[in-house]
């Protein structure tokens, strides 16, 4: 009875409940597609980095060009390494390619495939000599890479003769979502290559972050036990002692540069890891600050519209509240029935939302291939829209129930 | 009249200033967030070679073998070795151009030179007329040349700057991946926008223009291993082309040919099909002619260069735009139906409904206008965000002047649709009613 009444008052005003319905509509969309694209700038940065904190430094890629070679040998790059970890406070030294926080050149994408079921996975490879030890990993299932699993070459060679690989933990449940994944066998590529046998995966690491952390696969990471050989651009990754650092870092230039041969040590950069990944992601956190500052502004905008019209709402019918009072109405039931009527509302336009939001992501998906927010989001978008509602009636709710029944007898 | 209505508009909003200030509000936002996303599209669709774009052409052909997993109907983008030979030396005395880029050590020839990479774009002698690439000092290269795998190289001015201090160096030599060459020309400031030249490069279609330009035959023999620009390669070995530019399922290099005239077009159009038919009777080809030849808009629009991120972030905008136009109707309607009392005189005192109408617009207009105003360094902080983002197209997001038109008329246009409704609610005022009640 108190609904029907209710529709019929709004269906009598109906402009202000319609602009309502309209602004809660398109906010809806709005929000939810925000979100979304908001999540998935943010993913990289709250995603683990599993490396030991403060304790890693990084070179980028370094150029044999810049010592006058064409390539550095694996003699070379191993006595480079023994030179590194005469350091004091050096733990581990690796040089490798593809590794963490590499930007462009020599950065290596696969499509690692399940021999058997043929499902694939997108992920960086990370080649290079006992690379977990030195970033402060662990094998949660199966070994480590062992002497006999090496290669020692250049990159085809390497690339097209190594037989045992390790995956991330989250690689192995990507790509074996119902067993172990250790002892599997993998293509590098969606189709197997004539003429090639798969790789063994010997063991599974924990996860740490790819390095095209912006990526889509963040976790996504594949190692192959490679020597390099006959190799033009050569990343160095150290781990130190976090108390001996910086000092580490001043020295690793000289160090490294002179046992490379490189014709101006100083100027090879070296990185804290913090500051790479940091640099790397700074993309991702300015987009993450313009997507929350249009979320914000879509929401105050929101939740102040809705009180102003509201507002206006309950000041044109000051004198239909007087009369309810006068017949009896309490306070709290003038405030229930601003709140409810809100409430209404605002949960028409949430499913008109919801309905010209599925519409337009299915068009976006269409013509641009995107992919859709999840139906949960859409679901949490009109749960919010409910609380702002809520929130914004409930000044002018407030104001109404306060209006004194007296009111019914003037004039207006 | 209208600056009778200007006054009122003006003594209304001062009287009212919290409901001023949020309307103001609500546009500007609106303003702001759709301006700044319309910026970055309106630089990212733009036309690349304005006088140019609707005489160039870019062909392409169709290599691949018959029965390829997964391949689609359209032609690869680029060409192969053999392709790009055959077809920069079909007959027809139109300009055209082959091309490819990548990376190749460089250093002037004094001692403290250091080595380093250098982007290279590698073409031939029509590349700088026909792009209307301006000179600083020299020339491009002649046909000549070209035939000659002469060692002659055009720098761009940021790279002349670098090896020679800026100072003409047409005449000096340098070293380019061991080879010496000569400097024969330093070109002014040119990189358009999207690089439509090609688009599949590792940069990606925003990418910059090259620092190094030499002629497409010699670069090819050059002692380099450096990769191929846009390889790709069909079959079993993705990674055929790594090393071997001439592997014959690899495509890399872009051809782009000038055609004057609809009948140039037509004509070159038929070669492109005689050619593949030709090759196909050859054998080389396993398919049945696939060619095409898109203009240069037509092929940017095919590769949908414009970034997807790009788009939605420009839907979003305009999304906050709608709601804030939605709350700036509710919050005029409110506002002019709160001086209903004062409406109610003017319309006793003789006042039309025209003129109640009129007088609210204004109103509105002036509204717009704030708004607007304040809007623009709103937008002005949304690019200045957007350009903090590491990606190709980001340094291109500018305000320009057509754009701060563009901004003010719609703020304006906005401010003024948004209030036909509640000024036409304003002007059905009754004045008797509302006399009495004063």
């Amino acid at each position: 009875m108190g609904g029907m009444l209710m529709l019929k008052t709004l269906k009598r005003n109906g402009f202000m409940p319609l602009l309502v319905v309209a602004q809660v509509v398109f906010a809806l969309v709005v929000l939810v597609n925000t979100g979304s694209l908001l999540q998935q700038q943010m993913a990289p940065i709250l995603a683990a980095t599993g490396v030991p904190e403060g304790a890693l430094l990084l070179t980028h890629q370094l150029n044999s060009q810049d010592a006058g070679q064409d390539q550095w040998s694996y003699a070379s790059l191993d006595s480079a390494e023994r030179a590194v970890r005469a350091i004091p406070g050096v733990i581990a030294v690796s040089s490798g390619m593809g590794t963490p926080m590499s930007v462009g050149g020599m950065l290596v994408r696969a499509t690692p495939t399940d021999a058997r079921s043929g499902r694939s996975v997108d992920a960086d490879v990370f080649g290079g000599d006992h690379l977990v030890d030195t970033l402060g990993l662990h094998v949660l299932r199966g070994r480590d890479f062992s002497d006999s699993d090496y290669m020692t070459g250049s990159f085809i060679k390497m690339y097209q003769q190594t037989r045992a690989a390790l995956i991330s933990d989250t690689l192995a449940q990507r790509l074996f979502p119902d067993g172990d994944a250790v002892g599997q066998e993998i293509w590098m590529s969606p189709k197997p290559s004539k003429g090639r046998d798969p790789l063994r995966i010997v063991g599974v690491f924990s996860d740490t972050l790819s390095s095209q952390i912006t990526g889509p696969s963040v976790h996504a990471v594949l190692m192959l036990p490679l020597r390099m050989d006959d190799f033009g651009i050569v990343s160095f990754m150290v781990r130190v002692k976090p108390a001996q650092r910086d000092a580490v870092m001043k020295r690793l230039p000289e160090v490294l540069g002179t046992a490379l041969g490189m014709h101006n040590p100083q100027t090879m950069k070296v990185e804290r890891y913090e500051d790479a990944r940091a640099a790397r992601l700074h993309g991702n956190t300015v987009a993450s600050w313009l997507l929350l500052t249009v979320l914000g502004t879509v929401s105050i905008v929101v939740v102040l519209g809705i009180t102003g019209l509201s507002g206006f709402w309950v000041q044109k019918r000051t004198r239909e509240i007087g009369i309810q009072r006068a017949l009896g109405a309490r306070r709290g039931d003038i405030l229930r029935q601003y709140q409810f009527e809100n409430f209404l509302v605002v949960c028409a336009g949430a499913v008109l939302g919801v309905l010209l939001g599925l519409i337009v992501a299915e068009w976006l998906r269409r013509h641009f291939e995107l992919t859709s927010p999840p139906l949960a989001a859409w679901a949490a978008g009109a749960l919010v829209l409910v609380v702002f509602g809520q929130l914004a009636v409930l000044g002018p709710a407030r104001r109404a129930s306060r209006v004194p029944p007296v009111v019914a007898t003037r004039s207006v | 009249m209208l600056g009778y209505y200007m006054d009122l508009a003006l003594r209304s909003l001062r009287r009212h200033k919290m409901l001023a200030a949020l309307m103001v509000l609500a546009i500007a936002l609106g303003i702001g967030a759709s301006i700044t996303m319309l910026t970055v599209l309106h630089n990212l669709s733009g036309d690349p070679l304005p006088q140019r774009s609707g005489v160039l052409f870019h062909p392409q052909v169709d290599p691949r073998p018959k029965d390829l997993p997964g391949a689609d109907a359209e032609p690869p983008d680029d060409l192969t070795w053999v392709d790009a030979q055959n077809l920069f030396h079909l007959p027809g005395s139109y300009p055209r151009v082959l091309m490819d880029g990548n990376w190749l050590p460089a250093r002037a020839m004094r001692g403290d030179s250091l080595l380093a990479m250098q982007s290279d774009r590698a073409t031939t002698a029509d590349f700088f007329s026909m792009f209307d690439v301006p000179f600083v000092y020299g020339s491009g290269w002649t046909a000549q040349d070209d035939a000659q795998h002469a060692r002659v190289v055009v720098l761009s001015s940021a790279l002349n700057d670098k090896l020679f201090g800026g100072a003409d160096s047409v005449g000096k030599q340098m070293v380019i991946a061991t080879k010496t060459f000569r400097v024969i020309g330093v070109i002014g400031p040119w990189h358009p926008q999207p690089r439509f030249y090609d688009i599949n490069n590792d940069d990606g279609p925003y990418g910059k223009a090259a620092d190094m330009y030499l002629p497409f035959f010699t670069w090819i023999d050059l002692p380099q291993d450096y990769g191929y620009g846009s390889m790709r390669c069909w079959g079993n070995d993705a990674n055929a082309g790594q090393h071997n530019p001439k592997a014959p399922q690899c495509t890399w290099a872009q051809l782009w040919v000038q055609l004057d005239s609809p009948a140039q077009v037509a004509s070159y159009r038929s070669a492109l099909r005689q050619y593949s038919l030709q090759q196909h009777e050859l054998g080389r080809f396993e398919r049945a002619p696939n060619v095409r030849l898109r203009g240069l808009l037509d092929w940017l629009d095919y590769k949908r260069v414009i970034p997807v991120m790009v788009r939605m972030q420009t839907w979003i905008a305009f999304g906050v735009f709608l709601i804030c136009m939605l709350n700036t109707i509710g919050l005029m309607v409110a506002k002019f139906l709160r001086k209903s009392g004062e409406i109610g005189v003017r319309r006793a005192l003789g006042a039309s409904r025209r003129d109640v109408f009129a007088q609210c617009l204004v109103e509105a207009g002036v509204i717009g206008v704030a708004g607007g105003l304040c809007g623009l360094p709103l937008a002005w902080l949304g690019l200045w965000m957007v350009r903090q983002q590491p990606v190709s197209f980001a340094a291109s997001a500018h305000l320009d002047l057509s754009m701060l038109g563009a901004a003010l008329a719609l703020s304006l246009v906005a401010a003024l649709l948004a209030g036909v409704w509640p000024s036409l609610r304003a002007a059905r005022v009754t004045p008797a009613l509302q006399v009495k009640s004063l």
